[in-house]
């Protein structure tokens, strides 16, 4: 964990953050339960020694009626929680395959870190080069996110909200219109109706 | 006057402060690849009456962050970290101040006050900015806090300054606005007592103006002298006080609140009706944040700076109203910052001026926003995490505690999301008719800016920039006035509807997505 995360996780003076995160520090449970009834993706578990399997992810993208639909994504294995969280993020970011979704984000970006403890998965992006969060106006603003936290929350049922980090800051804002200052949870309004 | 020299943490508090620093040395002792935001810096000293103790400091974009402890233990009162890291209450004598790590705003009394940057959790030390400490112990003790830039925070008692001060007294209506006026804010304290209210100087004198009498039904007399200002007010009158800047003005709203009930006339009605004289206009973005870009290159920030000074100048015109911008130049801003420029200059109304952008092509039209609450599923997911670990917690959502004035900050714009969304829906209708849009109700969306703005408050955006062809339209000046003109007729009728001039029937409302 960079220095800065760590500052930034207290910094942000939200005690969700630091119940969690001391939980996690503290006594470091190896991998958090599943939600009680979460329908997840299949995921292989942590066993770790054999070769790596895949698992589905469900990869959300913005549509061209400005709504969020699912792309099933097979990916590489992890059983860790917060692995799954990277893959899937990471996946998002190269943006959809099936034709007519759109990108969700621009490129050039990339996870630095995901963590996941009590059900809040910590998501920290950058730039691959370094430099500031993507311009954008609102929609694309909330498209964008809502898109990071369904794909989370979709594909990691261990996650059920997250909180977004940007160099490993936590910022009021990353576009400078939506708080990401508090956990952001998914919004199922802007799911776009199942065909 | 203060009452402890000593830092008092109760077991339930040292217990949340100690998992905070303990998180912190633990996080940060992994720490190695990237570099901290803020980096401690050593040798700061503290100097009080030629005396010095160390001091942490770190150098932060906004000027330098200290650490508070060593300022609490040498001019005393306490410092308590809050419940479940929400933040820290400074006591000094009777006064208590709220203040949170990450936020720009710090609660006095009842009084929010924005600070040049938020304080910071480092080291395990709780650093903040300087003008906290002005505002706090300066105000409160009559010091002057000055950082040379050399590392040496120096506590001093200022010269006395002798100021002049004038009175104003306006009755209208059933409530008497006493106005005092100063060139430059004195360090004062309001304290009620039995019959009135006294306005003490802290280290500051007045040269008070020649003796008047007062003839008002509800103030019986106001004696101003070098020290005080004795105010003494009819039986059952109550006061409320607040500030104004440039001029610096003491002002105290007086109502017979005990005789309410036996003449139910005018002060209650007026308390009743909101009036709309004063709206705050945010040009959205500025500076280094651009906002969105169109494919020929406009910014956002430019367009929402031209749209919100033509709207300003038409609202002072056409409705006689005080305008406000938050930015009038392009410069960043913080978005907590707008909302709390609003809140400090008592705005009536709020409105966010941005241009949208989206991935999908051909998106056209304007758009209005008003809250959604997301914070409280923050507090569902605060009270989760506490449940998971076994302790037990106490309903969050509890009346108006002193104690969650920072919380009730962050939700300040709960209260007004009713008349919020009526705004939106004006406005929205407004648009709709403006540039022939069908169909198009008000948005809900967790932004920002609005969260802190305690009065109606929404965010419009007037076209996608993304969209080749808004872009040239928004380009245009005169499409532009159209978009500034039905803002204002939207803004007129809601001013109509809350003073109760104009009645409109209700708009439809519509929250979508
Ligand atoms: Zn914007």
């Amino acid at each position: 964990m960079s220095r800065r995360l760590a500052a930034l996780l207290i910094g942000a003076a939200a005690g969700v953050l630091v119940v969690a995160a001391a939980y996690f520090l503290f006594f470091s449970r190896p991998a958090p339960e599943a939600g009680p009834g979460a329908a997840a993706p299949a995921r292989p578990g942590a066993a770790g020694d054999e070769a790596p399997e895949r698992w589905t992810a469900e990869l959300f993208f913005p549509t061209s009626a400005g709504l969020l639909a699912p792309e099933r994504r097979e990916l590489a294995g992890a059983g860790e929680a917060a692995r799954a969280v990277e893959a899937a993020v990471s996946a998002l970011l190269a943006g959809p395959e099936t034709p007519g979704l759109l990108p969700a984000f621009p490129p050039g970006l990339e996870v630095r870190r995901a963590l996941v403890v009590e059900g809040i998965a910590f998501v920290d992006l950058g730039r691959s080069g370094g430099g500031p969060p993507p311009a954008s106006g609102s929609e694309e603003e909330l498209l964008r996110l809502q898109a990071l936290v369904h794909t989370v929350t979709a594909s990691v049922p261990e996650a059920r909200q997250v909180v977004l980090l940007w160099d490993g800051e936590q910022r009021p804002s990353l576009s400078g219109h939506v708080d990401t200052g508090s956990p952001l949870l998914p919004d199922p309004r802007l799911l776009a109706p199942a065909p | 006057m203060l009452s402890s020299r000593n830092v008092s943490l109760p077991a339930r508090r040292r217990f949340a402060l100690s998992l905070l620093l303990a998180l912190f040395v633990a996080a940060a002792g992994v720490g190695q690849e990237a570099p901290p935001a803020l980096t401690p810096q050593a040798g700061g000293v503290l100097v009080v009456d030629g005396g010095s103790s160390p001091l942490g400091w770190a150098a932060a974009p906004g000027g330098p962050l200290v650490s508070l402890l060593p300022v609490v233990s040498r001019l005393g009162g306490q410092l308590e970290a809050e419940p479940l890291g929400a933040g820290f209450r400074l006591e000094l004598g009777e006064s208590r101040a709220m203040l949170a790590p990450g936020s720009a705003a710090l609660t006095l009394g009842e009084e929010i006050v924005p600070l040049t940057q938020a304080p910071q959790l480092l080291g395990g030390e709780l650093l903040v900015p300087v003008d906290l400490l002005q505002r706090t112990y300066g105000d409160l003790l009559g010091l002057a806090f000055d950082w040379p830039g050399d590392g040496r925070l120096l506590v001093t008692r200022p010269r006395q300054r002798e100021l002049p001060v004038e009175m104003e007294l306006v009755h209208l209506q059933g409530i008497t606005t006493l106005v005092f006026r100063f060139p430059e804010r004195p360090r004062y304290r309001v304290r009620e007592r039995l019959g009135g209210y006294d306005v003490e100087l802290v280290g500051d004198r007045l040269l008070p103006p020649p003796r008047r009498t007062v003839q008002d039904p509800l103030v019986r007399a106001v004696a101003i002298g070098a020290e005080r200002i004795r105010i003494d007010l009819a039986p059952g009158v109550r006061a409320d006080h607040y500030e104004l800047r440039e001029p610096f003005r003491l002002v105290l709203d007086l109502v017979a609140a005990g005789e309410a009930v036996a003449t139910p006339t005018l002060p209650e009605q007026r308390r009743a009706t909101p009036r709309v004289r004063t709206i705050v206009l945010d040009p959205g973005h500025g500076g280094s944040e651009t906002g969105a870009t169109g494919p020929e290159g406009t910014l956002e920030k430019d367009l929402t700076l031209l749209i919100a000074q033509q709207l300003a100048a038409r609202l002072e015109e056409q409705l006689g109203v005080r305008v406000v911008l938050t930015r009038t130049t392009d410069v960043d801003l913080g978005l907590d910052e707008r909302a709390a420029l609003a809140n400090q200059l008592r705005a009536d109304l709020f409105v966010s001026i941005h241009l949208n952008s989206s991935p999908r092509a051909g998106a056209r039209g304007a758009e209005t926003y008003f809250l959604s609450m997301q914070a409280s599923d923050q507090r569902a997911a605060l009270t989760a995490a506490a449940e998971n670990l076994g302790q037990s917690v106490e309903p969050i959502a509890a009346g108006p505690d002193a104690e969650l004035q920072l919380i009730l900050w962050d939700l300040a714009q709960s209260q007004h999301l009713a008349a919020s969304q009526r705004l939106a829906a004006l406005i929205q209708q407004e648009l709709n008719v403006q540039l022939d849009l069908r169909d198009r109700g008000v948005k809900q969306a967790p932004f920002r800016v609005l969260m802190g703005a305690s009065m109606p408050a929404v965010l419009v955006e007037l076209g996608f920039l993304s969209t080749p062809g808004e872009e040239a339209l928004l380009r245009t000046p005169a499409h532009r006035a159209s978009l500034a003109e039905a803002l204002v007729r939207a803004i007129a009728r809601f001013k109509g509807e809350q003073e109760g001039v104009a009645p409109v029937p209700p708009a439809p409302l519509e929250a979508v997505p």
